[in-house]
C-alpha cells in the first residue's frame, strides 16, 4: 500500500537527519566553546566567583571559619604595654633553671611586673635565639 | 566550581569513566568537575547542534546557539534537579534560548545549508522520490534540502519547534511538552496546523 501524504511527509523530514556537520567542524567548535566558557567566566569576576563559593559545598566551612575569626578577635585579650620595653639589654635576674633533656630550654624568670603579667625570656641553648614571653597570673 | 581543568585545552575526559550515565555525570559537574560537563557536552553536542539547525535553518546560528546554551547550561548546572533526562534540559535552555533570539530578530536571515552525509542518497525516501518523479537522485537531494528548509523557516517559531522536536528528533509529545513548557494537548495541536501547512508547501513532493 502507498503511504500517503502524511507518512511521506514524515520521511521527508526524517531525512533532514542526515544533514550532520564534519570532524573539522567539531574541532573548531570545541575550540570555540572553551575561549567562550572561559570569557564568560572572566566576565563574571571576582564576585561571581565568591557567590559561588558562598552557595557552594563549602559554605558550612567558610561559615565556621569566619566565626572563629570574629570570636578571635573579639575574645583575644588586650596586648600588655611596655612589653617591649620589658627587655632590657642588661638585668639582674633570677635563674631559675630545671632538669630535663639536653637541649630543653632553660627557663629565666625575667619580671614580675605589677600588671599581673610574667615576662619569661626563654633562651635556646646554642642558637643565641631567644623567646619572650608574657604569662598572665 | 571550576577546577583547574578549566585552564587547560580540551582533552579527554580521563578523569571520569567513559561509562557513567548523564545523572551520575551531573552529580560530577555540579560537585564542581569540569571533566563530568565536557563528557555530558561531547555526548549531547551532536543532537544538540542538529535539533537547532533545524530549528533555524543556518548553520551559523545554529553553531553560536549551540555553545551559548552549553555554556548557560554549565554555569546553571545546580539548577539541574534531576527530575527530567538531561538532556531535556539541555533542550530546553537550547530551544528557549533559540525562540529568544528570533524573537529579537538577532538571527541571520537566510539558510545556510549544513552538509549531507554520503547516506543521504540512498535513503528510502530519496529513491521513492527520484523514481516517482523521475530525476537525478543528486539535484533532487539539493532540491530537496532548499524546499524543506525552507517550508519549515516559513512556519511560525513555536509551530517550527514542535515540528522539529516531534518528526526529525523523534521526541514523545510529552518530553516535547517538557521542553517547551506547555501541556501535551498544545504539542499535538502545534504539530497538527504544522504537518498541514507543511504538506501545502511541500505537496509537489508528497503527491503519490
Amino acid at each position: 500500500m502507498e503511504p500517503d501524504a502524511d507518512e511521506r511527509l514524515g520521511q521527508l523530514l526524517r531525512w533532514k537527519r542526515w544533514e550532520q556537520p564534519d570532524a573539522a567542524f567539531w574541532e573548531r567548535f570545541d575550540a570555540t566553546f572553551q575561549e567562550k566558557r572561559l570569557r564568560s567566566l572572566a566576565r563574571e569576576g571576582w564576585g561571581g566567583w565568591l557567590l559561588r563559593l558562598l552557595r557552594g559545598p563549602g559554605r558550612p566551612a567558610l561559615a565556621a571559619a569566619g566565626l572563629l575569626c570574629a570570636v578571635t578577635l573579639l575574645t583575644l585579650p588586650p596586648r600588655p604595654e611596655g612589653i617591649a620595653a620589658a627587655v632590657p639589654r642588661e638585668t639582674e635576674f633570677l635563674l631559675l633553671t630545671q632538669e630535663g633533656p639536653a637541649g630543653a630550654v632553660e627557663e629565666e624568670i625575667f619580671d614580675e611586673g605589677d600588671d599581673g603579667f610574667c615576662y619569661v625570656s626563654q633562651a635556646v641553648p646554642w642558637t643565641g635565639a631567644a623567646v619572650l614571653s608574657a604569662y598572665h597570673f | 566550581m571550576v577546577d583547574g581543568a578549566l585552564l587547560s585545552r580540551p582533552g579527554p575526559a580521563a578523569e571520569v569513566p567513559a561509562e557513567w550515565e548523564d545523572g551520575a555525570l551531573a552529580t560530577a559537574a555540579q560537585a564542581g568537575s569540569v571533566a563530568a560537563f565536557d563528557a555530558l557536552a561531547r555526548r549531547h553536542r551532536a543532537r544538540l547542534m542538529g535539533m537547532l539547525y533545524h530549528l533555524t535553518g543556518n548553520r551559523e546560528d545554529a553553531a553560536d546557539l549551540c555553545q551559548d546554551a552549553l555554556i548557560r547550561a554549565f554555569c546553571h548546572i545546580r539548577s539541574f534537579g534531576g527530575r527530567s533526562q538531561f538532556y531535556t534540559w539541555l533542550y530546553r535552555i537550547a530551544v528557549n534560548l533559540a525562540l529568544e533570539q528570533m524573537r529579537r530578530g538577532r538571527l541571520r536571515r537566510f539558510c545556510s545549508l549544513e552538509r549531507l552525509a554520503a547516506a543521504a542518497e540512498s535513503d528510502g525516501a530519496v529513491l521513492a522520490l527520484a523514481s516517482r518523479l523521475k530525476t537525478d537522485r543528486a539535484l533532487l537531494m539539493k532540491e530537496l534540502q532548499q524546499q524543506i528548509n525552507g517550508a519549515l523557516q516559513a512556519l511560525p517559531p513555536k509551530q517550527r519547534a514542535v515540528v522539529v522536536l516531534a518528526e526529525v528528533e523523534g521526541l514523545p509529545a510529552g518530553e516535547i511538552g517538557q521542553i517547551l513548557g506547555c501541556s501535551e494537548g498544545t504539542v499535538r495541536s502545534r504539530l497538527h496546523y504544522a504537518r498541514e501547512r507543511l504538506k501545502e508547501l511541500l505537496h509537489h513532493y508528497l503527491e503519490g
